[in-house]
């Protein structure tokens, strides 16, 4: 008698468990089909790998496997496609000013250069989108080759004496009546000035140089060693300047670009990996960002650091 | 072949585990001495710098009346004593950015101090300290004082 349930009660499972697989399939997600309006140009070796690599999420040329379209994997597909041509997308290149152009392809090189691109889950059932030695090569000279020369170039010392003037002249003035917030709620902290740096940056690929400064918090967990994770609390506010280069390879510096904040707050900023991300740009200290949720392109550019508590910084004590 | 193959095994656990990437809790090699005790001068960042030619990153640090000084802000000149430190680090690739280089060895401390403003003093003290240890080096510091003293405060706003 007992065989006989459980006989049946087999049977009824797999037939359940079809008849939801073929159920799941009807809820498709649309992956929605965009033209190709502005295309990425760069050198053929560049592009195939790319194509190769990249474009099933980062263009509007995706080209689905069979197995890429039976679900559960096609939701994971779906997602990952819209969430990937959200932060790049190759397809529609021309959207974005050369030198933000630029940084998407440095980036990118520093994702695929991290192993934190292509995905994991995706490589593993397109082993053809692996990128072997030999294409991070042409991908790092490519992108070398973008890094601005840097030479001594008076129109950055006139931008750096212009900001100067104005510098001083809101100093004179005034003091605003409101702090500019960014779009998710966080506000600019003028008190970085004060805090200790723990350490800084030169950075090729877009020609700025950069201080990290960290608040008391910071400083002392760096002399603790307690960096990973960070405790909750801690600020860093990213200084990045124009490099004003002279005859000599002398780099003093230039105009001032923007200073971005990481705010550590486990359970307030759970949902952007216990951080506050905020950046202000130029001395107007504009808000970046369009949308409250323009954290995700700092999250997505940190990802490869996420064993170390998303941040690339190794500090300096002082 | 039973040892071979346990030998082969090792070797890939070995290779395996030295692929991971090690975080650097703190760069220690740019690290300062704690015996130096340098934030207790309580000093603020005045400005950065880079030398291409000698692959160094400095950063110049202050207090609040050396700043103003150097920045050339007249309505707060005082006659109190200005402080400025100059450290100097050699340069690596960041590991983590292609792109970036970030500070490896400290190679140096100098430290200009003087009771009076700079400009209208002839006695302007000068320290440097060279090396990990951070041992006192004796210089001729005029032309670095000069050098120092020419550094432009970055603009933060």
């Amino acid at each position: 008698m007992n065989r006989f349930w459980e006989k049946v009660k087999t049977k009824n499972i797999l037939v359940i468990v079809l008849v939801i697989f073929i159920g799941i399939q009807f809820y498709r997600p649309e992956i929605k089909q965009k033209p190709i309006t502005g295309e990425i140009h760069v050198p053929s070796d560049v592009r195939a790998i790319l194509q190769r690599s990249c474009f099933d999420c980062h263009s509007n040329q995706t080209e689905l496997k069979w197995f890429d379209q039976v679900a559960p994997a096609y939701w994971l597909v779906a997602d990952h496609i819209k969430k990937g041509k959200e932060g790049l997308n190759f397809s529609e290149w021309d959207q974005l000013a050369p030198p933000a152009q630029n940084a998407k392809l440095w980036e990118a090189f520093n994702q695929i250069n991290l192993k934190a691109m292509p995905l994991k889950s995706y490589e593993l059932l397109h082993p053809e989108a692996k990128l072997s030695e030999n294409d991070i090569r042409i991908l790092k000279n490519y992108v070398t080759s973008l890094a601005p020369k840097q030479k001594p170039d008076t129109a950055k010392v006139s931008a750096y004496n212009k900001q100067l003037q104005q510098i001083n002249t809101i100093h004179t003035a005034a003091p605003k009546p409101s702090v500019p917030t960014a779009l998710n709620g966080i506000s600019y902290i003028p008190d970085y000035k004060n805090w200790k740096p723990i350490s800084s940056t030169e950075r090729l690929d877009n020609g700025t140089m950069r201080i990290i400064f960290g608040n008391d918090i910071a400083v002392k967990a760096t002399k603790e060693h307690k960096t990973n994770p960070w405790p909750d609390g801690t600020i860093f506010a990213k200084v990045a300047w124009e490099q004003i280069i002279d005859s000599d390879g002398n780099v003093t510096a230039g105009a001032f670009k923007q200073v971005e904040y990481m705010i550590k707050d486990s359970k307030k900023f759970a949902s952007t990996k216990g951080w506050g991300w905020a950046r202000f740009l130029s001395p107007k200290l504009e808000p970046y960002g369009k949308t409250a949720d323009f954290a995700n392109e700092c999250i997505s550019c940190h990802r490869p650091m996420k064993d170390n508590d998303f941040v690339f910084t190794s500090p300096i004590n002082h | 072949m039973k040892n071979l193959i346990v030998y082969l095994l090792l070797c890939l656990f070995t290779v395996s585990c030295g692929s991971k990437k090690e975080y650097e809790p703190v760069n220690e090699n740019a690290s300062l001495p704690a015996s130096f005790d340098f934030n207790a001068m309580n000093l603020k960042v005045v400005t950065s710098s880079i030398n291409h030619k000698k692959q160094t990153m400095m950063t110049l640090y202050g207090n609040d009346s050396a700043i103003d000084e150097l920045k050339d802000h007249p309505e707060n000149n005082n006659h109190k004593e200005r402080i400025l430190a100059l450290i100097t680090w050699s340069q690596k690739e960041d590991p983590y950015w292609y792109g970036a280089k970030i500070p490896n060895h400290l190679l140096s401390v100098e430290i200009v101090k003087s009771k009076e403003p700079f400009s209208e003093n002839s006695e302007i003290l000068y320290q440097k300290y060279e090396g990990k240890e951070l041992r006192k080096a004796n210089a001729d510091g005029r032309d670095r004082i000069r050098t120092i003293l020419s550094m432009k405060p970055s603009i933060m706003p």
